[in-house]
């Protein structure tokens, strides 16, 4: 009897032995499977696009800059006397004028830069003579553009009228460009005196709220520097020197990604406008929001609506830091991110920047410069050129420019990238995450090296070439190959005759 | 596992959890069966590389499912075949340590 029982006794160690034993494995298989999975789907999860997710307001997508503010921004180095940017600085002021010119007064651009009508635009060639045959180029580059697009329809036809939409929305005339002078104009928001708040530091932690409450994911606060607003450019003057309105005391900044998914994807499937119509909106909402409190405003915003240099007011609000290709780096969404402003006389308390590495990260990576289609970044180890006083990378606007005309977006404006391609330049995901708290907190530069060296080595980048147009020696090549949303293939009645050059699941 | 979801991502994580008991109560007979004698430090690294084993495989499958497949696989290709060495050679120790004291008793 006592036998039996041991011998059941020990039958049944032994099964739940065995149990354990193969339920062990079973769970380690289990496991195995639930990390791929679940691996997958956050990568695929729509809450890692910051500022496009479920999450916009989320606490969790956001970079706690307080433990990395400084008092002078490491990006900012002075190298000599500093200069405020003159009209012909801005891009889009040469481009427009030489536009004016060839349309109205039937002006055809050749060799000779000093031949050009604007004697604004004369002076930017005269200080850079050796960018004006990029220029040129971009003249018949847009005609070869113009020419070639259509062909290519069936297979851009759903990103571009993505791209079309968000266009129509950005060049509606709100908030309204400015007609008057800045003292008449930017008071035309105000409603009633003004109400005065607690402290400036509540006045900032309001604002900050309410651009977020606007749909921006971005934002900072900053004194307005006078080196960097324009000099003898105002909207609504015709004439304008190097006064400042006095009324221009502090810069509200803020910003938003360009939707992921097609950013990833440019040049074709990619667009600006999603970001540009968004910061302009939320900028003319915050204007309106002032003037409700009795405050004057005057936004900044895309395409070319600007006083003043966006980049570096974001710099000084501590919203990032300079990079190689001249963008904002963030450390949320990298330089996926268009900027807006408004300038106020409402006292505010301002950020400091912050002082994240982004520096030494740039210097080590160079893979935007390496897979510009215009080589228009420079490949130096360190900052190579003074601008304005500023020591910074060389970058050819010019080329650039030349570049955008060649794409094959429908516009020939923008190209994206340097910003697609950027290290910086990822979701909110929880690898990325931890790299992005992990880098700025290495003193030692392993985990950025370690991170550099897999993003060199196992990373695909389509080769600079391939980016082009076919019509000027490329394949359409994108960094990322487009969703499925904007595949016209899956949606219209159109034969694919295409395949694609660019990273995908790899599944 | 269930992005967007309210009930079944939660679910998912504390069934993962719960197998993770599961897993270690066989781990643990397995070791007894072949006389491992894991006392503290032998637990944590065999944690420690199972925790990273399945880190890996997040990773790769994470970035796959951003579609950056090339990073993907060579991530998983060479921090998994790192891993599986790391972790053969985690067994030797382990098999090595148990004739040592089996000799010495």
């Amino acid at each position: 009897m006592v036998d039996k029982k041991h011998s059941e006794e020990a039958a049944a160690s032994l099964s739940r032995r065995n149990f354990l034993k193969m339920g062990g494995i079973a769970a380690a298989t289990a496991t195995v499977g639930a990390a791929a999975g679940a691996g997958f789907v956050a990568g695929r999860d729509p809450d890692a696009n910051v500022g496009w997710g479920r999450t916009e307001a989320g606490k969790d997508m956001y970079f706690n800059r307080e433990p990395f503010r400084v008092d002078k921004a490491p990006c900012l180095n002075i190298a000599g006397p500093i200069e405020r940017p003159e009209w012909g600085d801005f891009l889009f002021n040469r481009v427009m004028s030489m536009g004016g010119s060839m349309h109205k007064d039937g002006w055809k651009p050749n060799k000779d830069w000093q031949q050009i009508p604007d004697p604004r635009v004369r002076e930017y060639y005269s200080r850079y003579p050796e960018r004006w045959p990029e220029m040129l180029l971009s003249f018949r580059e847009k005609v070869k553009h113009d020419a070639n697009l259509e062909k290519h329809r069936d297979r851009f036809a759903l990103a571009w009228a993505y791209s079309g939409a968000f266009g129509t929305g950005l060049h509606s005339n709100f908030p309204p460009v400015p007609t008057a002078h800045p003292d008449e104009d930017d008071f035309k928001w105000v409603k009633r005196e003004p109400m005065e708040f607690q402290s400036p530091a509540h006045a900032s932690k309001l604002v900050k709220q309410m651009a977020n409450k606007f749909g921006m994911s971005l934002v900072g606060v900053t004194k307005l520097d006078p080196s960097f607003v324009f000099k003898n450019m105002m909207r609504g003057m015709p004439d304008w020197g190097e006064e400042i309105p006095k009324h221009w005391k502090n810069v509200i900044i803020f910003g938003v990604p360009m939707n992921w998914d097609p950013m990833y994807a440019a040049i074709g499937y990619s667009t600006s406008f999603d970001a540009y119509y968004r910061v302009k909106q939320a900028s003319g909402l915050m204007a309106a929001w002032l003037g409700e409190l009795g405050y004057a405003a005057r936004p900044q915003f895309p395409g070319a609506d600007y006083e003043a240099m966006m980049v570096p007011l974001a710099i000084q609000a501590g919203l990032g830091e300079a990079t190689r290709n001249g963008i904002l780096m963030t450390p949320e969404v990298g330089p996926n991110i268009r900027l807006a402003a408004v300038f106020t006389n409402l006292d505010l308390e301002a950020d400091k920047p912050v002082d994240l590495h982004m520096g030494h990260f740039c210097e080590s990576c160079k893979i935007c410069a390496d897979s510009c289609p215009s080589g228009s970044i420079s490949k130096a180890d360190k900052p190579d050129t003074v601008v304005r006083g500023y020591k910074k990378y060389g970058f050819n606007q010019d080329s650039c420019w030349r570049f955008w005309q060649q794409g094959p977006s429908e516009t020939g404006l923008g190209c994206r990238v340097c910003i697609a391609v950027c290290p910086y330049t990822r979701k909110n995901n929880w690898i990325h995450a931890l790299v992005k708290e992990s880098d700025p907190r290495d003193p030692t530069g392993l985990t950025r090296n370690a991170l550099l060296a897999m993003q060199h080595n196992f990373f695909y980048y389509p080769d600079a070439e391939n980016y082009h147009a076919e019509w000027s020696g490329g394949n359409f090549a994108s960094y990322h190959q487009p969703p499925e949303w904007l595949r016209s293939e899956n949606y219209l009645k159109v034969e694919k005759t295409w395949e694609y050059d660019g990273n995908w699941e790899g599944i | 596992m269930f992005p967007q979801s309210t009930v079944l991502d939660p679910l998912f994580w504390m069934l993962l959890g719960a197998i993770q008991v599961l897993l270690f109560a066989g781990v643990n007979q397995w070791a007894k069966e072949h006389q491992l004698g894991m006392n503290w430090w032998k637990w944590a690294l065999a944690g420690g590389w199972w925790f990273s084993f399945v880190l890996t495989i997040a990773g790769a499958f994470t970035l796959l499912g951003e579609n950056e497949g090339n990073a993907g696989w060579y991530f998983l290709g060479f921090a998994g075949t790192l891993l599986v060495i790391a972790g053969a050679g985690l067994l030797k120790v382990l098999l090595v340590l148990r004739d040592k004291s089996q000799q010495l008793a």
